[in-house]
């Protein structure tokens, strides 16, 4: 069956993320994002484990859903247009600082377990190494190699992908702590790597330009630390509904992944280069004209994912190899219709359309990606133009850089101006 | 530090000769000079390994000497002897059948075996101090005669057990009964080496005094004294005393501190009395100035910690970058989480700092109290799997051999440092002294206005030793309790 699954997020037990993202909510969330499978996130930390123990059951192998008891007020409450099966598989997310050489490593891996008596075994093993109480996203002093090998001996379905693998503070690849190859970090055990989180500052067509990464899965999740965020970018798969069916079909390129939603990598925080706190942001090929130093205060700075991807590629251009599934790019419906409001994402308006366009229509994947743009042109012009451009890809980006978002429009003032009135009716 | 030897190091490996002190400062090289004299007597000097007996402080210490001298010779040669005191007092009475006759092994007691052993002679409360008192007795080389200390003696001996400083007391004893061991010994150990010499108690010291016929060697430095209160005594004084003719080479370039941390914590230690002269020079560049930091609070004090080493990581999370928390660092590298040790005075504020970590969600490893002989852990196993790399937290005590990056001293306050309890603020000061050369490129002093320990919170001025430190040498920060917002009520009251 088609999928799609979200594989990183956070719970409120997470540093800086919202009270919010608790089973119930995440499950209700599900529904109006559209996703089918959803990574639980944290499951090592012991009050979230307890939590999800309490709340969650087996629906497929490896697969669980939220109790009946408490799925049904959920449901009641869903859009009748949104309402669909939800699944949850065992996640988390655990950062890696340690020494390799005379560098520091701070690495972010994902760690997914299928069942809770494999993540048991597995929360126990971390939980004599080092802390995993105080964050949802555990810090441990913990060799990337050593934590893969207590991945691997937790269980033999249990899997380890690393993190938005080139932002540059916390990844295998990033400029500031990573790695220039999976094999530096990973050493002997590199073979069980078999797919790495794109992370949302790249996009599948940058990864393409290292011939290394040929037979390495891309896979791409939200990395969401409030519930709206869900689904910012997302995995799409026809393939059976377990944990074996998902992880399967990301390690054979077999077919059954079909595709990653993706953002705009522009839009990412880590896009290109620059100094935030500078207000400075650099092109690749400008940072290299400037020996890497900011030309504001002196100092190097912040080297994005473009130059990263650029300094490791080893072709010119991008190429898709064989097995390795499609993307598109989306923007979340709540920013497109700020755009079209003219007014932030998170104000009382755009909340109010939003609804109403779930409402009619179906969750916001589908009506981001699926549905028919003369249904949406009735019920939103304007709407309707934005979701069209960005379905072609016809966006004006300022890119992200050094932690800041890259702002991104669909629409010009003319566009605004002319189709103001109809707008007007409809907001 | 240079692949080389410098000139003086190169004399103290040399001088080999009759009864020698190599006075090494912090940082100076002492365990490379160490080691390099050992391999000079193999390799140069033809002396048969098994000539030689090499006296580390603690196992870790007998662990890396071993570790450097396969890197000098390629391997540790057959027949020489790395051990600790008590390690090779026990080795020595096992090779003797000694006290229990031949064949009859016996094992060390462990400490949480003690109290039970003492059931019916003390009271249960009293234990401690008793086994405290009796300790001290024995580091004096003086044998339970009677009472329970006498009691529990036999009680040992039935058990086929010793404690940790029985050991010299039966070498002892074994070497009058029977003056051939004792011979044996002394004729096949030629060349005795001694590291940490500074913090050798009573009883080791007239163990290996009774060992030495001919060339005996101590290297340490009586500036780092700092386990007076485990019974050692001044023991580079009763070596100047029995062995008249001793000459003395010194250590005194340090490689291992950045410059400003040499000077303030030579400025520190000029303070004190000195037994043999002193003198410390920095190899290294200034660096940065020390950080020396009064907090209203020590959970403030922790807290600023916590995020200080934050900084230090470079930041250990996207949300600690991208606001700002962790704030720029004057130096731009990143320091690994066991490239950082914070150290305290009492195992009493260990907790605010653990904390405050904790709740950073940042790996720490405190250290407990070193067990009385930490070189006879080998009865301890040694943990197994992948251990993480984590902060460290210990006390001025427990940090002594050690070093690291970067060094915090919390709690440097009147009452803490020097600790009014102790009666021996000379070695207070030490203790300090020791601490901050543990530092190779940072050094953090912080202290707090208002502390709570044990149960009371306690005001305290900050400690007399920051005052002997130069104004140029460092960055002051002072840092107040956050202002509470003005009351509703008054301001309504001003209209």
């Amino acid at each position: 069956m088609r999928i799609v699954a979200d594989l990183h997020i956070h719970s409120y037990l997470s540093r800086a993320c919202s009270p919010q993202l608790r089973p119930a909510r995440l499950y209700e969330w599900c529904q109006l994002k559209g996703i089918t499978a959803l990574s639980t996130g944290d499951f090592t930390h012991p009050a979230w484990f307890a939590e999800l123990r309490g709340t969650l059951v087996e629906a497929e192998a490896g697969l669980f859903t939220l109790k009946p008891e408490i799925a049904k007020p959920v449901d009641d409450a869903v859009f009748p247009s949104c309402r669909a099966p939800v699944r949850f598989v065992l996640g988390v997310e655990i950062s890696c600082i340690y020494k390799k050489g005379p560098r520091v490593r701070k690495v972010h891996h994902l760690v997914f377990m299928p069942s809770f008596e494999a993540a048991g075994r597995f929360n126990a093993d971390l939980a004599k190494i080092g802390n995993i109480r105080s964050d949802g996203r555990p810090i441990l002093g913990l060799d990337s190699r050593n934590l893969l090998e207590l991945v691997l001996k937790a269980d033999p379905q249990a899997v380890l992908i690393p993190a938005h693998a080139w932002t540059p503070h916390f990844a295998v690849f990033g400029s500031e702590s990573g790695f220039d190859s999976l094999e530096e970090c990973f050493e002997d055990l590199t073979p069980h790597i078999f797919a790495i989180e794109t992370g949302l500052s790249s996009d599948p067509a940058m990864n393409w330009r290292l011939s290394k990464l040929d037979g390495i899965t891309l896979i791409s999740n939200s990395d969401a630390h409030s519930p709206e965020k869900l689904a910012r970018e997302a995995n799409l798969f026809d393939t059976e509904l377990s944990y074996a069916g998902i992880f399967d079909a990301i390690k054979s390129r077999d077919g059954r992944f079909l595709k990653t939603l993706e953002f705009f990598p522009e839009e990412g925080k880590y896009h290109v280069d620059g100094h935030r706190k500078c207000r400075t942001r650099l092109d690749p090929k400008e940072t290299l004209r400037r020996n890497g130093l900011c030309p504001v205060c002196g100092k190097p700075v912040t080297i994005g994912v473009l130059h990263r991807v650029e300094r490791l590629a080893d072709r010119p251009e991008a190429n898709q190899p064989a097995g390795a599934a499609d993307y598109e790019n989306l923007i979340p419906l709540k920013e497109v219709l700020g755009e079209v409001l003219r007014v932030g994402p998170a104000s009382v308006r755009v909340d109010a359309l939003y609804r109403r366009l779930l409402e009619s229509f179906g969750n916001e994947l589908f009506v981001l990606r699926e549905l028919p743009l003369a249904r949406l042109e009735k019920e939103h012009p304007l709407v309707a133009l934005a979701v069209d451009r960005m379905r072609r890809g016809k966006v004006r980006i300022d890119p992200g850089y050094d932690g800041e978002y890259g702002t991104i429009s669909l629409l010009s003032e003319e566009d605004l101006t002319s189709k103001r009135q109809l707008a007007l009716f409809d907001a | 530090m240079p692949d080389h030897l410098n000139p003086a190091q190169q004399t103290a490996v040399e001088a080999v000769d009759g009864p020698v002190i190599i006075v090494a400062g912090p940082g100076t090289g002492k365990t490379r000079t160490f080691a390099h004299r050992v391999a000079y007597l193999i390799q140069d000097q033809h002396v048969p390994p098994e000539r030689i007996l090499a006296v580390t402080f603690t196992r870790s210490a007998a662990a890396e000497m071993k570790a450097r001298l396969t890197g000098l010779l390629g391997k540790v040669p057959d027949g020489l002897w790395v051990e600790t005191y008590h390690a090779a007092a026990l080795r020595m009475l096992r090779e003797q059948g000694y006290p229990f006759g031949p064949g009859v092994d016996f094992s060390l007691i462990a400490d949480e075996d003690k109290p039970r052993l003492l059931d019916g002679l003390v009271p249960r409360k009293e234990a401690a101090e008793f086994l405290d008192d009796l300790r001290q007795k024995k580091q004096r080389l003086e044998w339970p005669e009677a009472g329970p200390a006498s009691e529990y003696q036999k009680r040992l001996a039935a058990r086929r057990q010793l404690d940790f400083d029985d050991l010299f007391l039966y070498a002892m004893r074994l070497f009058e009964e029977r003056p051939e061991a004792a011979a044996t010994y002394r004729d096949r150990f030629t060349h005795i080496v001694i590291d940490e010499f500074q913090d050798t108690s009573f009883a080791q010291y007239r163990f290996a005094r009774s060992l030495a016929s001919h060339h005996l060697c101590v290297i340490g430095d009586p500036d780092q004294a700092i386990y007076g209160f485990a019974g050692s005594f001044r023991a580079f004084e009763a070596f100047k005393t029995d062995f008249p003719n001793h000459r003395v080479c010194r250590l005194s370039e340090n490689y291992r501190s950045q410059g400003v941390i040499v000077q303030a914590a030579s400025q520190v230690i000029a303070r004190s009395s000195a037994q043999l002269p002193r003198q410390l020079t920095a190899r290294l560049a200034n660096g940065l100035p020390l950080a020396i930091a009064r907090y209203g609070t020590d959970r403030q004090e922790a807290e600023m910690i916590a995020r200080k080493i934050e900084t230090l990581l470079g930041g250990s999370s996207h949300f600690a970058i991208d606001s700002g928390w962790a704030q720029a660092d004057d130096e731009r590298r990143a320091y690994g989480l066991g490239d950082m040790a914070v150290l305290y005075r009492l195992h009493a504020q260990a907790r605010a700092i653990a904390d405050a970590i904790e709740r950073a969600g940042l790996p720490y490893r405190c250290y407990g109290k070193p067990a009385p002989a930490e070189d006879l852990e080998s009865v301890i196993a040694d943990d197994t799997g992948p251990r993480g790399e984590a902060i460290n937290l210990m006390t001025l005590h427990r940090a002594k051999g050690l070093e690291f990056p970067v060094v915090f001293i919390a709690g440097c306050e009147e009452g803490l440092l020097p600790y009014e309890r102790s009666d021996d603020p000379e070695e207070e000061r030490r203790l300090f002294f020791v601490g901050m050369t543990r530092a190779k490129q940072r050094l953090f002093l912080s202290s707090a206005a208002k502390r709570f320990l044990f149960g009371k919170t306690r005001h305290a001025e900050p400690s007399p030793y920051l005052s002997d430190i130069q104004n140029e040498l460092r960055q002051m920060e002072e840092v107040q309790a956050p202002r509470k917002p003005p009351e509703r009520g008054t301001q309504q009251s001003l209209f």
